[in-house]
């Protein structure tokens, strides 16, 4: 039987975002770990600092609510946890495109959260688990699936998360050029994947001579660019 | 079996279930009206059918199933086991699964039933009884493929020192009927109502194995009689079969239920003009009513004039006289099925109800004897379960076989077995809390 290589408007979208989503897990839980790092010192600004990138604030009074919290806290959309259900919500509709064992990797992740969650964890040493797993993910996307349109839609929506979180946390430009080119490296086969006015905007804007995330409308205007370029 | 295959099987246990967790082997429930999934829970000892018996069963299980596709054929063309006197009419026009807008649709290959699951039990004499046919969406094959192979990993041992069929080609039987009814007309499609059907890790896993496309409501289009695969710039990819798990009412509402949302507008018209082909046919209903359960091994003899090799349980339908008496005077003895239920739902027990109760069950059927049917209570052979500490107690259990007929009629070397919950318990359905094992059919 002659596996389809068509793919859906909804597909196309659950494979985008399986892809931002599980790349925000890792990216949260590698900044996490430099802020519980700053947090040794007692500077409750580090935390709030934090929070205020993700354009979050307020909802966590104490060091040690905002650990439980960017961990378990399921109404906390920026949480592992809710980042993590998200990204299954996603790869659980995708199982016949990514196999089984690709999300399987997810499963495990979720059945470990939910574990440490239980035990109040707020060591995240323990959540290296997650890191590992979210690496495997990637590699059994690269190594296991076969059908490129679909490597092409989770890369593509990795390394949007992947740009939005460096430009919130203000890092440097070579790292965004990067991803930048990969996105469109992976979009190049599919041509009306990419707004073409915001395209033109992101490749005027991010130029080393123009880049200046400490500058905010610069900030506000390349994370609104760059989560418009993809159109699924 | 060998104790040490015996020890290997109760140690993995644990383990097993941890794979399966794994993989997201799990079922939904609704409690309340809000949606769960939960795990299904594997309980590693198997149950062992001796290669005699499963000579038996197969033989028997395809002879019902071929029955039950030419009766649903004739129910749809000719009525002749009507107009003979075998079937009343009644039987036929007041099911609910019968479908008047499927009249004189020509399935290719004349297969209604590509994919049935019958339900069986065994009981403390070793004689096998079928409860039900499941002709409509039969599910529950993906829990023991996803077991088998988890199980074959993690204790080689047990595979090694006994003779046991391989069943983990069941999506090969099912790709080749997929094969056998599309005809190259196109893709092959699996259609789920999505993620909060309960048996959504089920459309998921055989749409993975089989390398069919797993299909959303929206996913599908029709155009000029033609069933699309609609891509994300709207390109167009024709299908050739569908084998859909969304219930016949629901799958085109320019047919059926008009509020559907889970169907594919306009997919009758395609289906009747011999476009795409539905796995399993629309208005199979019919044919595993709980009513018409009754007349299977007559269907056997009428159609293929054989004798039927496996038996009904000793069922009473309350439209015969003589039924409706000894139901009435036996009632505490019995198990009432409502014929219009399923999954569990609907069956009560004689022996449970209070005198009241049996005066208003009385009440029910007399007023509508249609919708009952009666059996003996089939004291059914139970089955050790462990629980997670490795103790065993026993429950009641039965089996599901599955049947796939495309050019030939095969019947799966495995099958569904699930037991009860609770030691007291006679239901075996996951949506009421049970579990599953792996069944092992001998080679020898």
């Amino acid at each position: 039987m002659v596996r389809s290589n068509t793919i859906s408007a909804m597909k196309a979208n659950r494979l985008f975002w399986l892809g931002r989503y599980e790349e925000r897990v890792y990216m949260t839980l590698h900044l996490l770990r430099q802020c519980y790092d700053k947090m040794i010192d007692g500077n409750t600004a580090d935390y709030e600092e934090f929070w205020s990138r993700l354009d979050c604030s307020g909802a966590y009074s104490t060091p040690e609510d905002f650990r439980m919290g960017m961990l378990y806290d399921e109404h906390n959309p920026n949480s592992i946890m809710s980042e993590m259900n998200y990204a299954k919500d996603n790869a659980i509709l995708l199982r016949e495109d990514i196999t089984s064992e690709t999300l399987s990797f997810i499963e495990m992740s979720i059945a470990h959260m939910k574990a440490c969650k239980d035990k109040s964890e707020t060591n995240i040493t323990a959540l290296q688990p997650i890191t590992d797993w979210g690496l495997a993910f990637w590699g059994s996307v690269f190594q296991r699936l076969h059908n490129q349109k679909i490597i092409d839609l989770i890369v593509i929506g990795r390394n949007i998360e992947y740009i939005d979180m460096l430009i919130r946390f203000d890092y440097p430009f070579e790292r965004i050029r990067h991803a930048y080119e990969e996105i469109k490296s992976y979009g190049k086969d599919m041509t009306r994947i990419f707004d073409t006015m915001i395209e033109a905007q992101l490749d005027s804007l991010f130029t080393s001579e123009n880049y200046d995330p400490l500058n905010m409308d610069y900030k506000n205007k390349v994370l609104k660019y760059i989560n418009q370029l993809v159109i699924v | 079996m060998a104790d040490v295959s015996i020890n290997a099987l109760v140690d993995s246990r644990n383990s097993v279930n941890k794979w399966m967790e794994r993989f997201g082997v799990r079922f939904g429930v609704y409690k309340k009206g809000v949606f769960r999934e939960q795990l299904f829970p594997f309980d590693s000892v198997p149950r062992i059918i001796s290669k005699k018996d499963w000579d038996y069963l197969e033989k028997g299980l395809r002879q019902r199933v071929q029955a039950l596709n030419m009766f649903l054929w004739d129910i749809y063309h000719d009525k002749k086991i009507i107009a003979d006197g075998v079937v009343p009419t009644e039987f036929v026009y007041a099911s609910k699964g019968y479908m008047p807008e499927c009249e004189g649709i020509d399935p290719t290959l004349k297969v209604y039933a590509h994919i049935a699951g019958i339900d069986l039990v065994e009981g403390k004499n070793g004689q096998w009884y079928v409860l039900e046919d499941n002709l409509r969406i039969p599910s529950g094959a993906s829990y023991p493929m996803i077991a088998r192979t988890v199980t074959r990993k993690v204790t080689p041992e047990a595979f090694a020192d006994n003779a046991v069929a391989d069943n983990r080609d069941y999506a090969d039987m099912l790709r080749q009927m997929m094969e056998d009814v599309n005809e190259d007309r196109g893709i092959a499609v699996i259609l789920t109502p999505g993620r909060y059907n309960s048996a959504f890790f089920e459309h998921s896993y055989l749409a993975e194995k089989t390398g069919a496309t797993l299909a959303y409501p929206g996913d599908l289009i029709v155009e000029d009689n033609i069933v699309y695969y609609e891509g994300l710039y709207h390109e167009k990819q024709r299908v050739g079969s569908i084998y859909r798990r969304v219930s016949d009412e629901y799958m085109d509402p320019l047919t059926f239920e008009p509020e559907s949302l889970l169907g594919i507008p306009g997919v009758m018209e395609a289906y009747k003009a011999g476009n795409v082909a539905l796995i399993n046919a629309i208005g199979n209903g019919v044919a595993d009513d709980k009513g018409i359960y009754y007349f299977v091994p007559k269907m056997v003899k009428y159609y293929l004039n054989e004798e039927p090799i496996l038996q009904n349980a000793p069922t009473y339908l309350p439209y015969y006289k003589e039924d409706y008496d000894y139901i009435l005077a036996n009632i505490e003895k019995l198990v009432i099925k409502d014929v219009a239920e399923a999954g569990g739902y609907g069956v009560v027990f004689g022996n449970e109800l209070t005198p009241e109760k049996l005066e208003e069950l009385k009440a029910l059927i007399i007023s509508e004897p249609r919708r009952w049917i009666a059996q003996e209570v089939i004291d059914f052979k139970d089955l050790e379960v462990l629980d997670s500490e490795g103790n065993g107690s026993m429950r009641k259990a039965d089996l599901r076989a599955f049947v796939v007929s495309g050019k030939e009629t095969r019947v799966w070397a495995s099958g569904l077995t699930r037991y009860a919950s609770n030691p007291n318990s006679f239901v075996v359905n996951s949506s009421q809390g049970g579990g599953f094992k792996d069944t092992w059919v001998m080679n020898k």
